[in-house]
């Protein structure tokens, strides 16, 4: 019987099992961050505990169930009465366990592989990445309501536009700082924006207006933000985790190819006739190659030999990125947002919604 | 269906403030005493105008160390072919001899005192400088803060609109702490550290004055938005008690205050279930910072964005239109 909980600065993530089921849980200790105090961690367990309907430790604060912790700050040293219940891990450390690179983006902190830093967004930057006029007072203010109320949702258009923008910038900003960018061709993305998104295209579009890569790129989504609980499990308790359902694995979006330029592209499907198609300099083109499907894929550059892939469907797909990167927006504000709205409706954002 | 309620006013037994003098003195109290607002706690001697000078290298001193001087006398002189080249006194004052080539005239010190300001309990005596009081106090927690520790009296600010105007200050605010239940653009923010405000006490203001040039507590957050109406009654039963600007933890501490019940502070903020009827704050655009009544529990619901989420519906307290909101987007009022 286990339990383990990625304690964020928003939400305290949860996976319960009881040695027949898993069950996920999401809370928060507040509606502004959530203090990293070895206090707030007990209390969390205790909300878990309710919420589970699972004992998991007894009155004395000794554990029934066995509990590992995930913490991106280390915990401050408040006394807490009794013993302490679980075991902590730094969340880094957890994240960079999995085999693929996890990108987890949240709204006080950013972090990709091993690597962590504080959120800081820069509101003039945050503006361009959206697809109407607003002023700098606005994003300022959006972005630090946001910081207080760390656990609202963007039921509107504009806000989660906002939202989206500020996830486009923080990732560039962050990115810029890595090496050898070109050096994955799997990344899985996760986090806030990516779990509240309401289209999956959405999220995609996010990471590629962000992200530097080589040509091919799969994408999984942790639809279910639970890439740190299973982390800590696969750590600590490998059998366990290799029980866990597909459900709440991250899932396999699709492949993204991205050259610079025109091209030519032949899908073959292996029916009567391949699929020609011309994805021109600038634009976007996603092919909706459903789960367990495969095709071959060439790809002729204009003056270039032609390269095959073999692709595997996904999600959403699989997509073709003729835009040149890093991505460089007109400055003409009417220029812009029309290039914007292009690239959204050209991967379709009225793609599949998310159950929350 | 949950909520966290926002509680803004709390009791709180055990505040803990520190007076400190701005420079080593003599203390004249000691732990266990109990002190009054107009108590003096210690004092020190203070020079209020101090002028550092570099001489000419070659010059020759005209004063000694400790000398009393006038203003504009001749502090340095250099002999030259032509004119000498002289340094004076840039006010009356006594020389302090640092080096050869530097000196500086400080005015004649005068008398600090450091005051009380709060009824309390001295709890720890400090080196000469520093005294550390225990009271109990009624707190008013912000979100967002800027600046320093600071007392000074509470003057409740109204001017019938929701938005602070610079002319609405005056030199009356002098040492005050300015409560004002709306929003407070920078500009006022300035023209209340030229009049020589303490501090203020604000609903919301903008992003920009993360370097605020005066000590601020904000109640709600960013951008136009009001204080809620309890919290508006209650800052101002406060008008003319003497209260102490808490940056570091966001609060507005007013000690003393024994009459009224306050719940204990807390460390999270607690949950209950949404009911119809309940007044609730918004916390998003474009109602932020608005007072609404549940209307009705609805459940989950596919928003405008897309998102679904659990649903309510709500009465907006200005204009009386119904909205629905994610319940995750409101705080409910205690």
């Amino acid at each position: 019987m286990i339990a383990s909980l990625d304690f964020g600065s928003s939400l305290t993530k949860a996976l319960v099992f009881d040695g027949s089921e898993f069950r996920i849980f999401k809370f928060s200790l507040s509606y502004s961050p959530q203090q990293f105090s070895r206090k707030n961690v007990l209390e969390s367990i205790r909300i878990l505990q309710s919420l589970s309907g699972c004992q998991l430790i007894d009155s004395g604060n000794r554990p029934l169930y066995k509990i590992y912790v995930s913490t991106a700050l280390p915990l401050s040293e408040e006394s807490v009465e009794g013993t302490q219940p679980y075991q902590t891990l730094s969340s880094s450390k957890v994240l960079s366990s999995w085999e693929l690179p996890v990108l987890d983006y949240g709204y006080q902190f950013i972090r990709f592989r091993d690597r962590v830093s504080v959120q800081n967004f820069d509101a003039s930057q945050v503006l361009r990445w959206l697809p109407f006029k607003s002023t700098l007072a606005e994003i300022e203010n959006y972005v630090d309501n946001r910081k207080i109320y760390s656990n609202v949702l963007p039921i509107f258009p504009r806000d989660l536009y906002i939202e989206q923008a500020m996830a486009r910038e923080s990732i560039i900003q962050f990115m810029r700082g890595q090496n050898s960018l070109d050096s994955f061709a799997e990344i899985v993305i996760s986090g806030s924006i990516f779990g509240t998104n309401p289209f999956l295209s959405q999220s995609l579009l996010i990471l590629l207006d962000s992200i530097s890569f080589a040509e091919k790129l799969d994408v999984y989504l942790d639809a279910q933000s639970c890439v740190a609980v299973l982390g800590l499990l696969k750590l600590v308790e490998p059998e366990v985790y290799d029980e866990v359902p597909g459900f709440l694995r991250p899932k396999f979006l699709g492949t993204v190819l991205r050259f610079n330029g025109d091209a030519q592209v032949t899908i073959d499907l292996g029916l009567e006739k391949p699929l020609d198609v011309s994805v021109g300099s600038g634009s976007l083109f996603l092919f909706p190659l459903r789960a367990g499907e495969t095709a071959d894929v060439g790809v002729v550059l204009t003056g270039r030999k032609e390269k095959r892939f073999k692709i595997c469907g996904g999600e959403l797909g699989f997509l073709i990125d003729c835009r040149s990167f890093p991505l460089v927006l007109p400055t003409d504000a009417q220029r812009r947002i029309g290039l914007l709205k292009e690239w959204e409706k050209s991967i379709g954002a009225t793609g599949r919604i998310h159950e929350i | 269906m949950e909520a966290f309620v926002k509680r803004k006013v709390f009791y709180n037994k055990h505040i803990f403030l520190e007076k400190t003098l701005p420079k080593e003195g003599e203390l004249l109290v000691k732990v266990g005493d109990m002190v009054r607002p107009f108590d003096i706690l210690g004092y020190t001697y203070l020079s209020l105008n101090s002028k550092d000078l570099k001489l000419p290298a070659g010059s020759k001193l005209q004063v000694s160390d400790g000398e009393a001087v006038a203003f504009d006398q001749v502090l340095s002189r250099k002999k030259k072919f032509l004119k000498n080249e002289e340094i004076r006194a840039p006010f009356s004052g006594v020389v302090q001899i640092k080096s050869n080539s530097a000196l500086a005239v400080h005015t004649p010190a005068e008398k600090f005192n450091l005051v009380s300001g709060i009824e309390a309990r001295v709890v720890k005596v400090l080196d000469k400088l520093s005294v550390l009081l225990e009271t109990d106090a009624v707190v008013v927690s912000g979100v967002w803060a800027c600046g320093v520790e600071c007392v000074g009296e509470i003057k409740i600010l109204e001017n019938g609109a929701e938005t602070l105007k610079t002319k609405d200050l005056s030199a009356d605010d002098l040492g005050k702490i300015l409560v004002y239940f709306g929003y407070v653009p920078e500009p006022v923010l300035q023209k209340a550290k030229t009049v020589g405000v303490v501090g203020v006490v604000c609903g919301s203001v903008e992003m920009s004055q993360h370097s605020c040039p005066i000590n601020v507590i904000v109640t709600e957050g960013f951008g136009p938005a009001l204080m809620p109406k309890g919290l508006r009654s209650f800052l101002t039963s406060l008008s003319v008690r003497t209260a102490v600007i808490s940056p570091e933890r966001r609060r507005l501490i007013i000690p003393g205050l024994r009459d009224g019940v306050f719940p204990e502070e807390e460390t999270n903020p607690h949950s209950c279930e949404i009911k119809p009827g309940m007044t609730v704050q918004i916390l998003v655009w474009p109602y932020f910072g608005q007072e609404a009544e549940v209307v009705e529990i609805i459940g989950p619901y596919a928003f405008e964005s897309g998102i679904r989420a659990d649903a309510i519906s709500v009465k907006l307290s200005g204009s009386g239109e119904v909205v629905k909101i994610a319940a995750v987007n409101v705080l409910i009022l205690d």
